[in-house]
């Protein structure tokens, strides 16, 4: 990790990165992007960092990257960590070769995978030969991958890599990550990717941290055990329902309630309301739910 | 041998631009043969001109656009987490500027000497010199390229800042017209102008017999100064544009 990033050896072998009480803001006059963040980052576990646009994501990768400065706090990096980063937007020169920008890139470090060895983990024969604006977004996000993990890193930070991809794409790529490096930050806007393939995640929300844990115990901090949705058209039935539930609109006509006793309220609705509700579905709590009651926010998805 | 490397992949990506390759080497070429169409016999006065039109081309508008379009693009913010310094790639840039304009240079002089029978009164004490502030012009054209990249906002506005910054330079500094009509203080300023120190070397060296230690000192100290502070404010703009556009 480059920048001024204290070395600790009294460090716990299991953190390869602690964040201690760190704010951030871009200009002394400017609000703050980060306030008083801390978290650490175990060796072999995947973090998610998740929250809407301008939570602060990017800025708290920034400054694990050594791009930024924290104004206070500090970040605390095991020594000699060597730090692989995919950005949102990454750059490239777009007249030569997947094969020529590696080998570019290469040069820049002094001990990087050759090709051969880059080929073996990230599987680049296919787009060897191609310029970078001829691949697909598969393939790119694949070459992208191959030029963070360039330096043989022993983190990787990942700033949005699935954004924009198909679902096969995304699986594949996440597939890549597992194999390349052990430890991985990742953002993502995509919750069930979070949920499934995260080991802890980071809630943050208008700079600030809310939660940190594995998405099953965030998931556990929510107090309802399931989500009923359903439609209805007749205002006069959604305040009556409202006297006794929270009712939260999606859409139009759209609602859904979070409850302790799923069962009893879908034959609530069925047998009361059955002329005047329909299409009732529930499910139980996701990460998106959780993330909402915890910060009070809003999060979409994609 | 890592730097080479760069460098010639920074040429390699340069020339597969067929658009911009046949654009820069051609359009001084194209002038000569305009120019050249009414006198033959003013194509080797004019001849310092129109290789300092294309060096400025590149300087001043290619190198300003090239920066820009690597912070716009995110080329510096995959440089600066490797090893590999901002500033040191910059001047690897450069290299590979010096010698595509080392090839317009030739080509613009074989058109001209071959193709006008331009002819050149070398001063051969001074000819070595020369060459020297030919590259020093080059870089020192190519330095106010390098700042006008780490202050534009993007690509057009570094192409137009470019643009107006070169029209001045021809304008006021003797580059194909004489100077003699603006007033004095502009032609005073105009002297340390790195195209007219360019032009003013190769016209005395090469056509007017009329160099001198002095003058070739006064050149290469304007041209080194300019190549030096504007090189380093350059890239110290461009470092920081580079961060702050992360």
């Amino acid at each position: 990790m480059k920048c001024r990033v204290f070395m600790e050896r009294e460090m716990k072998m299991a953190d390869l990165v602690k964040v201690e009480d760190v704010s951030f803001r871009y200009g002394r006059d400017e609000e703050y992007a980060l306030q008083n963040i801390t978290f650490s980052v175990r060796e072999g576990e995947i973090l998610g960092i998740v929250g809407p646009n301008g939570a602060g994501k990017t800025t708290l990768l920034s400054l694990l990257e050594g791009l930024h400065q924290p104004e206070s706090g500090r970040i605390i990096a095991a020594p000699n960590l060597r730090t692989g980063i995919l950005f949102q937007v990454n750059g490239y020169f777009d007249n030569l070769s997947v094969f020529e920008n590696i080998d570019m890139f290469q040069s820049m470090y002094h001990n990087a995978y050759d090709f051969e060895e880059l080929d073996r983990i990230v599987d680049l024969e296919d787009i060897k030969g191609k310029k970078v604006t001829e691949l697909s977004g598969g393939q790119r996000q694949r070459f992208f991958l191959a030029l963070s993990v360039l330096n043989r890193p022993d983190i990787l930070i990942l700033d949005e890599p699935t954004t924009g991809l198909d679902p096969n794409a995304r699986l594949m790529l996440w597939n890549l990550i597992r194999k390349v490096t052990g430890t991985v930050i990742v953002t993502s806007h995509y919750m069930d990717e979070v949920e499934n393939l995260c080991d802890r995640v980071c809630f943050v929300d208008k700079g600030r941290l809310f939660a940190v844990d594995s998405p099953k115990k965030l998931i556990k901090l929510s107090h309802v055990k399931g989500y009923v949705t359903f439609s209805c058209k007749d205002r006069d039935v959604i305040d009556e329902l409202s006297e006794s539930e929270e009712i939260s609109r999606l859409d139009v006509d759209t609602y859904r309630i979070g409850t302790e006793r799923v069962d009893d309220l879908i034959e609530t609705l069925v047998g009361k309301y059955g002329g005047n509700v329909y299409n009732i579905n529930s499910r139980k709590p996701g990460l998106a739910d959780a993330y909402c009651e915890i910060t009070g926010g809003v999060i979409e998805e994609g | 041998m890592k730097t080479l490397k760069i460098v010639v992949y920074i040429l390699k990506n340069e020339f597969r631009n067929k658009q911009a390759v046949i654009f820069s080497l051609m359009l001084p070429i194209v002038l000569l043969i305009l120019m050249g169409t009414t006198d033959k016999a003013q194509v080797g006065y004019f001849y310092p001109g129109i290789v300092a039109i294309a060096f400025g081309t590149m300087g001043l508008v290619g190198i300003s656009s090239q920066i820009t379009g690597y912070l716009e693009r995110g080329v510096f913010k995959r440089i600066i987490v490797t090893d590999q310094r901002i500033g040191s790639f910059i001047l690897m840039d450069c290299m590979a500027q010096v010698l595509f304009m080392s090839i317009q240079f030739i080509l613009i002089t074989v058109v001209a000497r071959l193709g006008y029978n331009a002819k050149f009164d070398i001063d051969a004490r001074y000819f070595s010199l020369m060459i020297v502030e030919i590259v020093l012009g080059m870089i020192s054209l190519m330095s106010i390229g390098v700042i006008i990249g780490g202050i534009a906002k993007n690509t057009k506005t570094a192409s137009t800042i470019g643009n107006a910054v070169m029209v001045v330079m021809l304008f006021v500094g003797n580059t194909l017209f004489p100077s003699d009509g603006w007033p004095k203080i502009i032609r005073v300023a105009a002297k340390y102008l790195p195209m007219n120190n360019l032009t003013d070397a190769m016209r005395r060296t090469l056509i007017l017999h009329t160099q001198s230690v002095h003058q070739a000192f006064f050149q290469i100290s304007c041209l080194s100064v300019c190549a030096i502070v504007g090189l380093s404010l350059g890239i110290l703009l461009t470092g920081r544009n580079a961060v702050a556009t992360h």
